[in-house]
């Protein structure tokens, strides 16, 4: 547990003390990051989210930033302990935690976001889970499309199993619009190290990479610096990034999060979570591009929207 | 597996880049040590350095100004460590670690309220690049050692006159002499905490410097939070399998710069080993250096020793 963990559980901890005398007031509700709500694009975005949903509904919000995985189990059980009734978990590595800690806490419900393949039975646990592999299909489609080398090149923080499915999925997306596409990948061993993540895209940019995939949270910034500088193509992720790279970004990708986190408040309020995954994808408009695409022909554009059509209508079975 | 002269200066070149901030903070960290002062708080330091220099670029636009304020904050830093460390004679290793985490909440603090969330437009390159005439255009090394940020220069500058210094200056056998025997120092008549203070204030500029370049520099004006990452302590072991020599400083840097290169490098180079395991090894040889050097002993001998008149050691 670092000092950011320990700091924000006090915290916490206090928030709970002080509204003791007014536990008869709206249901708490809190949120587990793994880093913090004020850099990067997946927690902020993510704790936007959380916060709309707070305030439409009434809640009252509390989080924690920079809890790690080996951490989550005790902050889950301080969370619930205290009194909150909605915990929302905004990284899937938090499953297992959730899991070992829900069943000693009926009355609290836990939520994850991000990705689940089962609840284990939980009646007190649900999962928004995105379509990661459509996700990871769509990006090396895009990259494919926009490349005119042939050559692209993806950017991961560390070799987990999902990072290395995301990889797979890309590689099948690029081989669907150009099968001769060579795709590259390279890890960067974490997911804040924005410097080592700028060098890896330097490399692989100089090895004939054109279009540079950043699949590494707040690390994606060297991706992205490192494409600005050398006037190759990359992405945005999870949040419209076009303004701070602006020679480099085709487009980005947007997370729904406002959307989602809205539907979670929602099913709390109306008693439905418990025991269900709810799948996020481009059908579901969980989330989408930017549009419209920079710095490629329109041509482009129309590729990966037809690919992004066809995925939607279930006309492209990526798991085949 | 293609090795070719571009791979070869790839490679090469990114060894340098990734070896800079560290070899920086081990040059500051071999000072100090010389000088009798552990500073473990060097991570710490780095950390006010990077967010100083982010602070700084932001204020100002310049890149130049922004490693000059990066050193500054790694300087002012480095006197509230050194009040605690020198001067109030704390344990310099608690202290050091107490430091470090307070620098992760600080400097994290300072970004959410100072920073904004994207770096400031504008060139890096007049801190980021120089290419050295005729040098750079030599093939392979061109690329790699002569094409390189300035602040590398000036390390390896730095390197050859704190060598000079040891070697040949007075200072510089004042400082080793209150790492090696203070008591002696300080009967001779010579100024044993304002010559550690000194010492620990040049390493908190330098760390300064380190952080400043790999947020400046290596990360393109972005401050992360805790992006040392791990590069203070590294710095430290560095300094110590270098016995404390900056020369071997310079070569023992580059070596953990080749070998980080080697991590991400080795990945599209096609060599096949775990990736897990590329990624461990410039922390799996500061782990072996600290170990060998703990069986050497050729530390100095009041190394991590508060100087008290009077105590003897």
């Amino acid at each position: 547990m670092n000092v950011h963990q320990i700091l924000a559980i006090a915290a916490t901890t206090t928030l709970g003390l002080s509204s003791l005398a007014n536990a008869a007031d709206a249901p708490r509700v809190a949120a587990l990051f793994t880093q913090t709500v004020t850099q990067g694009t997946w927690d902020s975005a993510g704790y936007a989210g959380f916060k709309a949903m707070a305030d439409k509904d009434g809640f009252k919000p509390s989080y924690l930033e920079n809890t790690s995985y080996e951490a989550a189990p005790a902050a889950l059980r301080q969370l619930a302990s205290d009194g909150v009734k909605l915990i929302v978990a905004h990284s899937s590595g938090y499953s297992a935690a959730i899991k070992e800690v829900a069943p000693s806490y009926p009355n609290t419900q836990f939520v994850l976001y991000s990705y689940e393949g089962s609840t284990a039975n939980l009646p007190n646990y649900s999962a928004w889970s995105v379509d990661w592999d459509e996700y990871g299909f769509v990006l090396g489609a895009l990259a494919a499309a926009a490349s005119k080398s042939g050559h692209i090149a993806v950017i991961s923080g560390e070799p987990i199993p999902s990072a290395e499915r995301t990889i797979e999925f890309i590689k099948k997306g690029a081989a669907y619009v150009n099968p001769k596409v060579q795709v590259d990948s390279a890890y960067v061993g974490s997911f804040v190290d924005v410097a080592r993540a700028k060098e890896i895209a330097t490399g692989l940019i100089a090895r004939g990479a054109d279009f540079v995939i950043p699949s590494a949270d707040t690390a994606d910034a060297g991706v992205q610096q490192a494409a600005d500088e050398e006037g190759v193509l990359t992405i945005g992720s999870y949040g419209d990034q076009s303004k701070a790279y602006p020679n480099s970004v085709m487009t980005s990708t947007v997370m729904n999060f406002r959307k989602s986190y809205a539907d979670i408040g929602e099913d709390y309020a109306a008693g439905k979570l418990g025991n269900r995954i709810v799948t996020e994808n481009l059908a579901s408009n969980g989330w989408g591009l930017v549009m419209p695409f920079t710095h490629v022909d329109s041509n482009v554009q129309a590729k990966v929207t037809k690919v992004m059509d066809d995925l939607k209508a279930g006309n492209i079975k990526i798991e085949e | 597996m293609d090795l070719n002269s571009v791979t070869i200066a790839l490679f090469l070149a990114a060894g340098v880049r990734m070896s800079v901030p560290v070899l920086l903070a081990a040059l500051g960290e071999l000072v100090s040590e010389r000088a009798g002062v552990f500073t473990i708080g060097l991570e710490g330091l780095m950390l006010f350095g990077a967010v100083a220099s982010a602070v700084g670029l932001a204020m100002t636009g310049s890149p130049v100004a922004a490693l000059a304020i990066g050193m500054l904050g790694g300087t002012l830093a480095a006197v509230v460590l050194a009040l605690g460390t020198v001067l109030a004679r704390a344990n310099q290793i608690v202290m050091g670690i107490g430091f470090n985490l307070l620098a992760m909440g600080v400097t994290s603090l300072i970004r959410q309220l100072v920073l904004g969330d994207t770096p400031p437009a504008g060139s890096l390159r007049s801190v980021t690049m120089m290419k050295l005439p005729w040098l750079s255009d030599l093939p392979v090394v061109g690329r790699a050692l002569f094409s390189q940020s300035p602040v590398f220069y000036a390390a390896v500058l730095l390197a050859v006159a704190l060598w000079l210094m040891f070697r040949f200056s007075r200072l510089g056998l004042l400082l080793r002499a209150a790492g090696e025997n203070a008591s002696a120092l300080d009967a001779a008549g010579q100024p044993v905490l304002r010559l550690r203070f000194g010492a620990a204030l040049f390493t908190g500029m330098l760390a300064g410097l380190g952080g400043a370049y790999l947020c400046i520099i290596a990360s393109g004006g972005t401050f992360i939070d805790d992006m040392t990452a791990g590069r203070g302590y590294l710095a430290i072991a560095i300094s110590i399998f270098a016995r404390w020599l900056p020369l071997r400083t310079l070569l023992v840097a580059f070596a953990l710069g080749l070998l980080e290169a080697l991590q991400f490098q080795g990945q599209y180079l096609g060599i096949q080993i775990a990736t897990p395991l590329l990624m461990a090894t410039p922390f799996v040889v500061a782990l072996v250096a600290w170990v060998v050097m703990g069986r050497v002993g050729a530390a100095p001998g009041d190394l991590g020793k508060p100087f008290l008149r009077g105590a003897g050691h």
